[in-house]
C-alpha cells in the first residue's frame, strides 16, 4: 500500500484537498484501512482529518448540541454531559466495538460509512439530528434521515465533508435510551439496534421517536410504534403490545428477506430492553 | 513418604515472561538476510480436475520460482494416517483451499501478485457435501471407490428386547458443527539451508519429529538432513497436527538455497488447517423404572472432508466414549468416518469424545426428567466408579473420582435452587459429566522418549520432543523432572525445541504429554538421581547412598551436612572418570487393541473425569443465551501445577462455550464464508461467566506423581452442560449446533405451536 496522505489542520484546507479527483477521506480508519488492505478501495490520495481541531468536540449550548465529525466514541464515553443527559448516545458508544475501536472510530466515520449496522445512526435519527456539511461553497444542512441514502451511500457530493451533527438539546421532559443485540457482548456488529426517545408530560408520552438499525438497508424511524406510544402513560405501558406493533411493522417492511423469521421476533426483545430503560429513568 | 517439593505448586510458567513481554519468538517474527517470500495458490473449487499453467507467474518480476506437483523431489504426499494429501494437487482437487502451487518471490507483494497469474483450469466434477449422501453407492467418490473410510463397531450385552424392558426410552438425532481451532497465531514458518547442508525449518507445530518424517518423505531426503526448530506456538488445539507450510518451505529453501518465509493470513489459515469433525448422531437410550441405564444404541457419522487426517482415530474415540461415563449393560454403537468435498477435519481438542456428550448427556437428562429424578441423582446412580466396566469391557480399577466431581459441582452450583428473573429472560441450570481416555489408544505404540543429563553448570538438562503449545508442558514437565531428581525448579533446563537435540516424545495432543512424557522424564530423572548419588557416595567415601540428599545444588549427608559435594563438582568428578551422567528412558503407555467385530478391549489409559454445572439466562425474544455462572469440577489425578490447571479449565470452558453458542463457519458447498474473526464469532472476556474451579485429586498409580492429562477433558462438559441448562430454562432440546439465537427462537416458536 503506497498512498499519498494529506494532513490539513484547518477545515478550508481539508475541503480544498477534496476538490481534486481520486481522493478519499480518512477519519478513524477502522473501516477504511480494511477496505484498503483488501484493495476494495484504491484511492490516489487520502485526506486525513485528524489534525483539523474544529472538527472534534462536543459543543453544548442552551438550545443545541453539536458534535464534531472527528469526535471519537471514546470522547463521547468520557463526556459527563453525554453520560448524564444522552444515555442513548453514551450506551451506543460504550457498546460499539471495543476499547481499541472506540479510541479510533469517529462519529463522522460511522455516519458517512453508512453501514446498515452503524451503531450511532439510529441514535441520531431518534434525536432528529441534522448533518452539517462543508464544501467549497460553504455550509449546507440536511436531516440525517435524508443524508443516509442506503447501505454505504450518503449524500456527500464530491469535494464535501461532514463537519458535524447537531440536534436540539434534550429538555427536562425527555428520556432517551439505546439497546443493541449483537452476536457477543463486545466487538460485535449489531444484529439489531434500537434507540428510543420520548417526551413526557405528567407521565403521559406526548412525543415518541423510535428508530432501529440493521433492519433493512438503512436505519430508520419506526412510525407505527411511535404513534402507538403517543398518549400512553410511561409508567403503565403495555410493552408487549408496543413490541408487537413494532414487530408487525418490521415484518411488513422486510417480508421478502430470509432473516425476517428471526428478526421480527428478536426486535421485540431489543425494543423492550430500550423502552424498559426509559421507564426506569422515568421512575427515577 | 517424603513430601512433594515442586510437584503440586503453582509455579509461574517458565515461558510466561517472554510471552508477556514480547520476547518470545514466533515463526512470523523471524527475519533473515537475503530472505524470500512464498505464497500459496489454492483451489477455488471443491471437486475438479485441474491443469496448471505457471509460465506467466514465473515471468513476473521478482519471482524466483513457482513450485507445483512436478517439482516435488520425493513422494508428492503427506498425511498423519493415510497419505491422502498431495503436497501440490497434481490432477484433481478435492476441496476448496487445497494447495496447487507455491510462488516464491523477492517480496510477499510480488509473490501474491504473481500467484494471480498461475492459471488453473478446472474441469468441475460432481461433489458431495453431506456425509450421509456420501455413504451412498452412487455418490461421487473422493478417493478410491468408497467414501466410507472407517467403521467402528461396539457390541456389549444383547439388544434383543433390551429396549422393551425399559420404562423410558429416549430417541433423537443430534448434529454437532464443524468448527475451527481459532488459535491466535496463523500458520507461518521460515526455512533455510545451513552450511553443512542441513535444511532447517522453523515452525509452530505440535509434533516436530513427525513433521520431519513427512518433510523427508516428500523431499526424498534422509531424516538427518532436516532439522525442525519449534518456535513459540500461538495455540494449537489439534490444528497444528497436519502439515501446512512445512513441506512447501523446505522444498523452496532446498531448491533456491535462500532463506524463505511464509505467513498465512487469517482467511488463508481457515482454509489451510483441519477442522473439528461435525457428527450426525442417531441415539437411543433406555432406562429401567428405577433410573438404571439399561440399553443404548447409537449410529455416529463423522464428516472427514476431503482427507482422512485423524478420522479413524476420532471416530473410534467417539465410538468408545459414546455411552458417556455410565455403566450400560446393553450397547450397540456404529461409528463411521466419511469423505466429502468439505474442508478436511482432523484433530481438535476433545477428538471425538467431545461430540458424543451432546447426545448422551441430553438423553440422560431427558430420562431423569421423565422418571421425575434429579439430573444429579441419575448421574450418581449410573456413573463409573472404581471397579466399573466400560462398554468395551475395560475395568476401571483405580482413580475414578467421577462421583466426587458430580457432587462437588452440584453443591457449588446450589443445583436445586431455582431463581427466575423476568418474564422474557429465563434462567436455568444444567450439569454434565464426562470421561476422556488419554493417548493414541487401541494398542498403538504410544511412546515417549526422554533424556536427563547433569551438565558442567550443575544443572539438569532435560531433553524431550514435547512441544509447548501453550498448555504448559515446559513448566509441568520441568516440575516433574525437578521432583524426580530432587532439585529446585530453576535447576532444570528443559529443551524441547530442536529435533536434532531432542528424542521423539510423540505428539503434543491426546492430553498425553503430562502422563506419557511425564513418565518418561520421571524414570530418566530418577535413574539420573541414583547415578548421581552413587558417584557422590564414591567421591565422599561413604558406605551407602542412604542418607544422602540434594540441597540447593549440593549433595550432602543429611546428618553431616559438612560432608558434601556440589553438583558442578560432581559433574567434574564424573568427567574425570570418563563417566557420562546422561540417562535415556522410554515410556510406553498401555492400551489393548479392540476386537474388530465387537469393539471389546482396553483402548485407552488412564481415563480422566469431569463434571461441570452452568447457569444460563435465555432471552425468549432474541434467543440470546448468556452463561451466568459455571462450576468446573475436574479430576486431575494429581495437580502438578494448580494454577496452570485453572488456566486450562477456563480456556477449555471458553472453547466449549464458544462451540456451543457462537461458532459458525457458514459452510456452503464446501466454502467457508465466515473466515475471519469479525464474522467467525468467538467469545470475548465480556461474554465469559464467573468460573469456579474445583480440582479433584485421585492419584493414578501408573502416572508421574499420580498426574493425569487434562488438556481436552476440561473443555468437553461445557457444551452439554450449557445445553442442559437451556433446556432447564426454556424447555427446548438443542439438536443442532450452534445453539444460536436464531435456532433458539425457532425452537421456542416450534414449542409454542
Amino acid at each position: 500500500m503506497n498512498i499519498k496522505v494529506y494532513t490539513p489542520d484547518v477545515l478550508d484546507e481539508a475541503v480544498n484537498f477534496l476538490q481534486q479527483d481520486g481522493g478519499h477521506i480518512i477519519a478513524g480508519g477502522t473501516d477504511l484501512i480494511i477496505e484498503l488492505r483488501k484493495e476494495k478501495l484504491k484511492p490516489e490520495f487520502l485526506v486525513d482529518l485528524t489534525f483539523v481541531n474544529e472538527l472534534r468536540g462536543i459543543l453544548v449550548s442552551d438550545e443545541t448540541i453539536e458534535i464534531g465529525a472527528m469526535t471519537t466514541f471514546e470522547d463521547l464515553i468520557n463526556s459527563e454531559y453525554i453520560k448524564a443527559e444522552l444515555p442513548s448516545l453514551w450506551e451506543c458508544a460504550i457498546n460499539m466495538g471495543a476499547c481499541q475501536i472506540q479510541n479510533r472510530a469517529t462519529i463522522g466515520g460511522n455516519i458517512c460509512n453508512a453501514a446498515a449496522a452503524a451503531d450511532s445512526i439510529p441514535v441520531f435519527m431518534a434525536l432528529e439530528a441534522e448533518c452539517i456539511i462543508a464544501g467549497a461553497d460553504g455550509i449546507r444542512k440536511m436531516s440525517i434521515d435524508s443524508f443516509i441514502l442506503g447501505t454505504g451511500k450518503n449524500s456527500l457530493q464530491k469535494g464535501e465533508l461532514l463537519k458535524a451533527v447537531a440536534f436540539k438539546r434534550p429538555q427536562k421532559s425527555e428520556i432517551n435510551s439505546f439497546a443493541k443485540l449483537g452476536k457477543r457482548n463486545a466487538l460485535a456488529i449489531s444484529t439489531i439496534a434500537c434507540a428510543v426517545r420520548v417526551k413526557v408530560d405528567n407521565r403521559i408520552i406526548t412525543e415518541a421517536f423510535v428508530s432501529t438499525g440493521s433492519l433493512g438497508s438503512k436505519a430508520g424511524r419506526e412510525l407505527g410504534v411511535e404513534v402507538y406510544l403517543m398518549g400512553k402513560s410511561i409508567t403503565d405501558l403495555n410493552i408487549d403490545e408496543a413490541a408487537e406493533v413494532l414487530s408487525a411493522e418490521v415484518e411488513e417492511r422486510l417480508k421478502s428477506r430470509a432473516s425476517i423469521a428471526y428478526k421480527k421476533h428478536a426486535v421485540k426483545g431489543v425494543f423492550k430492553e430500550a423502552i424498559e430503560k426509559c421507564i426506569k429513568r422515568a421512575n427515577q | 513418604m517424603e513430601q512433594l517439593k515442586v510437584v503440586g505448586k503453582s509455579e509461574l510458567r517458565v515461558d510466561a515472561k517472554d510471552k508477556v513481554s514480547g520476547k518470545a519468538i514466533y515463526p512470523a517474527d523471524i527475519y533473515m538476510e537475503n530472505m524470500v517470500y512464498g505464497y500459496t495458490v489454492r483451489s477455488t473449487m471443491p471437486h475438479a480436475e485441474i491443469a496448471v499453467d505457471k509460465k506467466a507467474a514465473e515471468a513476473y518480476p521478482g519471482v524466483l520460482a513457482v513450485f507445483t506437483a512436478e517439482d516435488v523431489t520425493g513422494l508428492n504426499h503427506h498425511g498423519v494416517v493415510f497419505k491422502d494429501h498431495e503436497v501440490f494437487c497434481s490432477k484433481k482437487v478435492r476441496r476448496i483451499g487445497e494447495p496447487i502451487a507455491f510462488v516464491v518471490a523477492e517480496t510477499m507483494t510480488a509473490a501474491k501478485a504473481a500467484a494471480k497469474l498461475v492459471n488453473v483450469e478446472y474441469k468441475e466434477l460432481p461433489a458431495v457435501f453431506d456425509p450421509i449422501e456420501a455413504m451412498k453407492e452412487d455418490a461421487p467418490k473422493i478417493h478410491g471407490d468408497s467414501n466410507i473410510l472407517y467403521h467402528y463397531k461396539l457390541r456389549k450385552g444383547s439388544m434383543d428386547e433390551a429396549f422393551s424392558k425399559c420404562a423410558v426410552v429416549v430417541e433423537s438425532t443430534y448434529e454437532t458443527s464443524m468448527v475451527d481451532h481459532a488459535f491466535l497465531q496463523p500458520e507461518a514458518g521460515v526455512a533455510y539451508v545451513e552450511e553443512d547442508g542441513t535444511i532447517t525449518l522453523v515452525v509452530a507445530t505440535q509434533y516436530p519429529h513427525y513433521d520431519r518424517e513427512e518433510v523427508a518423505e516428500a523431499l526424498g531426503l534422509p531424516h538427518d538432513r532436516i532439522k525442525i526448530l519449534t518456535a513459540a506456538v500461538g495455540g494449537a488445539f489439534g490444528g497444528r497436527e497436519d502439515v501446512t507450510v512445512q513441506i512447501h518451505l523446505t522444498l523452496a529453501a532446498m531448491k533456491l538455497n535462500r532463506p524463505i518465509k511464509t505467513i498465512y493470513t487469517r482467511e488463508e489459515s481457515f482454509e489451510a488447517h483441519s477442522k473439528r469433525h461435525p457428527m450426525k448422531m442417531k441415539y437411543k437410550t433406555g432406562a429401567l423404572a428405577d433410573g438404571t441405564l439399561y440399553a443404548m444404541e447409537a449410529e455416529i457419522v463423522g464428516d472427514s472432508g476431503a482427507h482422512a487426517s485423524w478420522a479413524l482415530n476420532v471416530l473410534r474415540k467417539a465410538g468408545v466414549h459414546a455411552t458417556g461415563p455410565y455403566t450400560i449393560p446393553n450397547v450397540k454403537v456404529d461409528s463411521y468416518a466419511v469423505y466429502t468435498n468439505n474442508p478436511f477435519t482432523g484433530a481438535m481438542r476433545g477428538f471425538g469424545a467431545g461430540q458424543v456428550p451432546m447426545a448422551y448427556e441430553q438423553q440422560i437428562d431427558e430420562i431423569a426428567k421423565r422418571l421425575n429424578m434429579s439430573p444429579i441423582e441419575i448421574r450418581l446412580k449410573n456413573c463409573f466408579k472404581v471397579g466399573s466396566e466400560t462398554a468395551t469391557g475395560q475395568v476401571l480399577e483405580e482413580s475414578v473420582p467421577l462421583t466426587e466431581t458430580i457432587l462437588k459441582a452440584a453443591e457449588a452450583m446450589n443445583f436445586e435452587a431455582k431463581d427466575q428473573s423476568s418474564s422474557r429472560k429465563k434462567k436455568g441450570k444444567g450439569i454434565a459429566s464426562i470421561f476422556y481416555g488419554t493417548g493414541y489408544g487401541n494398542g498403538f505404540p504410544d511412546v515417549s522418549n526422554a533424556r536427563a543429563e547433569l551438565k558442567a553448570d550443575g544443572r539438569i538438562y532435560v531433553y524431550a520432543g514435547a512441544t509447548e503449545v501453550g498448555q504448559g508442558a515446559k513448566t509441568a514437565l520441568s516440575q516433574i523432572a525437578a521432583e524426580a531428581v530432587g532439585v529446585q525448579l530453576d535447576a532444570i533446563v528443559f529443551i524441547n525445541e530442536d529435533t536434532s537435540k531432542t528424542p521423539d516424545s510423540g505428539t503434543a495432543a491426546a492430553s498425553r504429554q503430562t502422563y506419557n512424557t511425564g513418565n518418561g522424564i520421571k524414570i530418566a530423572c530418577e535413574q539420573l538421581r541414583l547415578e548421581m548419588l552413587e558417584l557422590a557416595k564414591e567421591v565422599l567415601k561413604l558406605n551407602t547412598t542412604v542418607g544422602l540428599r540434594i540441597n540447593n545444588g549440593i549433595v550432602e549427608v543429611k546428618s553431616l551436612p559438612g560432608r558434601n559435594i556440589s553438583l558442578e563438582a560432581l559433574y567434574a568428578e564424573a568427567a574425570k572418570r570418563g563417566k557420562n551422567l546422561k540417562i535415556d528412558r522410554t515410556f510406553v503407555a498401555h492400551s489393548v487393541r479392540m476386537d474388530d467385530e465387537t469393539g471389546q478391549g482396553a483402548p485407552y489409559w488412564p481415563y480422566t473425569f469431569a463434571a461441570f454445572g452452568v447457569e444460563v439466562e435465555v432471552d425468549t425474544d432474541t434467543g440470546k443465551v448468556d452463561v451466568l455462572n459455571a462450576v468446573c469440577a475436574q479430576d486431575v489425578g494429581k495437580a502438578v501445577n494448580p494454577m496452570l490447571i485453572e488456566g486450562q479449565i477456563e480456556g477449555g470452558f471458553a472453547m466449549g462455550m464458544s462451540w456451543t453458542l457462537y461458532e459458525d463457519l457458514g459452510l456452503q458447498q464446501g466454502k467457508i464464508k465466515n473466515n475471519n474473526f469479525s464474522n467467525y464469532i468467538i467469545p470475548t472476556s465480556l461474554d465469559m461467566p464467573e468460573i469456579k474451579n474445583i480440582i479433584v485429586e485421585a492419584p493414578e498409580s501408573t502416572a508421574p506423581f499420580g498426574a493425569k492429562g487434562i488438556g481436552e477433558p476440561v473443555m468437553i462438559p461445557a457444551m452439554p452442560a450449557i445445553l442442559n441448562a437451556i433446556n432447564d430454562a426454556v424447555g427446548i432440546r438443542i439438536t443442532k449446533l450452534p445453539a444460536s439465537p436464531q435456532e433458539i427462537v425457532r425452537l421456542l416458536k416450534e414449542k409454542q405451536a
